[in-house]
C-alpha cells in the first residue's frame, strides 16, 4: 500500500485514525501493521495489502 | 459464518478460474466511470477489471475485496493503485473520501444486513459524489424460483470438476431501488441491462 492511503484509511469499526508501523518498505509499504488504539485491534499489511477485516 | 469471511473463502476457492473467465468490463460501468473524476472506490473489486478501467480514465483508484486470493491476482496486474482486504458492510475509510463508488455484482452475495453496505457507500461518498450499484436481476428467465423466493445457490464449475456454490439474493429492480432508499441514498436512475439491475445514486 502507498503512504498516501493513510489520508483516507480508517479503522473499520470505530472509523478512527490508525497508527502505521512499517516493517518492510520498497516502492510502497510491503509489510507492516495498522493499529487502532481505541479498539485495541492491529491490522496486518502483508505483501502490500492491508487486511482490514477485524480478526476477532 | 460472517458474510465477508464466507464470501472471501468462496471466491478464494475459485479465484484463478474466475480471473481467467471474467475479464470483460461492463459497458454500463464504463459509462458511469467516464462521467466523473477524482477518487474512486471499487467495492468488491473481484479480479479488478473495473478498477483497471478506472485507472485508465485517470482516477485515483482503491480496490476493496474480501478475497485475499483475488487481491493477490489484482496486485500482480498493477501496483499503481491500492488494494485492500475488507468487508463491504464496514468500510475502512474516512467519511466523504470518494468522488465515485462502484459496487458491481457484490451486495447480492450477502446473506443479511445488505442495507449496511448501502449506508457505508453513502458515508464514504463526497457530498457531490455518485455511486453505481448493480446486482444480478431476478427478472432473468433462467431462474426457476418460487414466487416469493429471492435467495438461491448458484454453482461455479471449476475445470477439475469441483463445484463451488455461491449465494445470491436476487433483487427485482424495484426491490434494489427500495434497498438503496433504505440505505438513505437518492436514486438518480434505475435500469435493467444485460441481465443486471443498476441503480445510479447520490447522497
Amino acid at each position: 500500500m502507498k503512504r498516501s492511503l493513510m489520508e483516507i484509511l480508517r479503522c473499520p469499526k470505530c472509523k478512527g485514525e490508525l497508527e502505521l508501523n512499517v516493517i518492510q518498505e520498497e516502492d510502497e509499504i510491503e509489510e507492516g501493521t495498522l493499529e487502532c488504539g481505541k479498539c485495541d485491534i492491529t491490522y496486518p499489511i502483508e505483501e502490500g495489502i492491508p487486511n482490514m477485516i477485524p480478526q476477532r | 459464518m460472517d458474510d465477508a469471511k464466507r464470501a472471501g473463502e468462496t471466491f478464494d476457492s475459485i479465484a484463478e478460474h474466475f480471473d481467467r473467465t471474467r475479464n470483460r468490463t461492463w459497458d454500463e460501468v464504463i459509462e458511469f466511470i467516464k462521467a466523473g473524476e477524482g477518487r474512486l472506490l471499487d467495492m468488491g473489486c473481484g479480479n479488478g477489471r473495473h478498477s483497471l478501467a478506472a485507472l485508465e480514465y485517470g482516477y485515483d483508484v482503491t480496490g476493496l475485496d474480501a478475497s485475499g486470493k483475488l487481491l493477490d491476482i489484482c496486485r500482480k496486474k498493477t501496483n499503481s493503485m491500492d488494494w485492500i482486504k475488507g468487508d463491504v458492510k464496514t468500510l475502512p475509510f474516512e467519511k466523504q473520501a470518494f468522488n465515485r463508488v462502484v459496487c458491481i455484482a457484490v451486495i447480492h452475495h450477502l446473506k443479511k444486513n445488505r442495507t449496511d453496505c448501502v449506508k457505508e457507500i453513502r458515508r464514504v461518498l463526497k457530498s457531490d459524489g455518485r455511486a453505481l450499484i448493480s446486482t444480478w436481476a431476478r427478472e432473468q428467465d433462467r431462474w426457476e424460483l418460487e414466487e416469493d423466493q429471492r435467495d438461491v445457490m448458484v454453482p461455479w464449475h471449476l475445470e477439475d470438476g469441483t463445484v463451488v456454490q455461491r449465494f445470491y439474493h436476487l433483487y427485482t429492480l424495484e426491490e434494489l431501488v427500495e434497498e438503496v432508499k433504505r440505505g438513505e441514498l437518492k436514486v438518480i436512475r434505475a435500469y435493467n441491462s444485460g441481465g443486471n439491475n443498476y441503480v445510479e445514486c447520490r447522497r
